[in-house]
């Protein structure tokens, strides 16, 4: 089998097995991005859960929800809302921060 | 304002090393037409980049941020497929780059592959440029006084420190014997498309339509942190992260081994032609 083909084969097969159900998810946290700080600046959330972060930019200008901890990075701009996934994350302190502002920061604890 | 240019630095310089790649592998198969492709789009993505940027800070934009970031992948996955295309077809024609018929590859440019070299240049461009206007506007408009210019500045000095970082980069591999050159460049751009590859698939992830199966398969960030200047230059060429989750490392290893296959196909075929037309002509 040509390189391409095979490549295709592998992804369409690799899809279907991590493919995941309408984007269920066991618990959402709200957070939400003003001038001064994450508020809350520290979540909560259940270990081995699919978690469904809703980061809210309360702010005039853009910013991005960064974590190197939680490996996740997302522009939100202003006035809007996107979610953010994560899944089967052991317990323990994940930092994030506004990688635009970098003075805003926040942390997950997965419990 | 350090911190600023740092920024800047960070979110420009992925766009600057593969526009970088893609000029100096023309320059030195000497195919000029490829050259102005790869700054056409390079200079539609800057425009649009700006135009993106302005628009989405006035009204909030049409699209859903959900989707937004969907079609980001989308755009990925694209121009992984066309930076695939223009490795393998770049190389099936290494062969014929010596002598005699290197000059003629000056013309010989189908429009296709000129419209894939200047596709490449603004995704690239695009996605970074986006982040970095955004990021800009942010600074100028947090500070609506005299100290604004000096940050506007710094961010600027941050995406011309991102430029001058390939450039020195490169600089090196106009030295390079032209086979070597070759099979270099060619395996550096399959890695940047599987970094490529990978932060789509991150995207997916990020956005709960698949799983990553592990979410950390290790973390490697005791020995290149994710925002250090290595970091940043290898998340930029070859898709670095510290803590990347099972499902990214699998995309990348069902790309790089077929391709470098393929590559090295491309590479002993065209040398075989070439061998071919050696033969013809002195028989």
């Amino acid at each position: 089998m040509p390189p391409t083909r095979s490549f295709a084969a592998v992804l369409a097969l690799g899809a279907a097995l991590v493919a995941v159900p309408a984007r269920a998810e066991d618990r959402t946290v709200a957070l939400k991005v003003a001038e001064d700080g994450f508020s809350p600046s520290e979540i909560e959330a259940p270990s081995g859960a699919r978690i469904r972060i809703e980061v809210t930019n309360a702010t005039p200008v853009a910013i991005e929800f960064e974590s190197f901890e939680l490996n996740r990075e997302r522009v939100v701009q202003p006035g809007q809302t996107v979610n953010v996934y994560l899944s089967g994350l052991d317990a323990g302190r994940y930092e994030f921060f506004d990688d635009f502002h970098q003075q805003r920061r926040g942390v997950l604890v997965v419990k | 304002m350090v911190e600023t240019l740092l920024i800047a630095w960070r979110e420009s310089l992925e766009a600057a090393l593969i526009v970088g790649i893609l000029l100096t592998y023309l320059s030195r198969t000497g195919q000029r037409a490829g050259i102005v492709y790869v700054w056409l789009g390079t200079g539609a993505a800057v425009l649009a980049a700006l135009a993106c940027g302005f628009a989405s800070n006035g009204a909030a934009s049409r699209l859903d941020p959900d989707t937004q970031e969907l079609l980001q992948a989308g755009v990925l996955f694209l121009a992984v497929g066309v930076l695939t295309w223009m490795v393998v077809w770049m190389h099936r024609r290494a062969g014929d780059l010596g002598g005699e018929l290197r000059r003629k590859a000056d013309a010989a440019l189908a429009t296709g592959r000129l419209l894939g070299l200047a596709t490449i240049a603004f995704v690239a461009v695009f996605r970074e440029g986006v982040e970095t206007v955004l990021f800009l506007w942010g600074v100028l408009v947090q500070r609506a006084d005299l100290s604004a210019a000096s940050f506007a500045v710094a961010g600027l000095a941050g995406v011309a420190l991102a430029m001058g970082t390939a450039w020195l980069f490169f600089r090196g591999f106009h030295r390079m014997n032209l086979r070597l050159f070759f099979q270099v460049t060619g395996v550096l751009l399959l890695f940047v498309a599987a970094g490529l590859a990978s932060s789509g698939v991150n995207k997916l992830i990020g956005l709960g339509y698949v799983s990553p199966i592990v979410p950390q398969v290790w973390n490697s960030s005791w020995l290149v942190r994710d925002d250090s200047p290595l970091g940043a230059v290898l998340g930029a060429l070859v898709g670095y992260r510290s803590r990347p989750s099972l499902l990214e490392v699998l995309v990348y290893v069902a790309y790089v081994p077929p391709m470098l296959w393929a590559l090295w196909r491309a590479d002993h075929g065209s040398r075989l032609r070439a061998g071919r037309r050696v033969a013809r002509s002195a028989a």
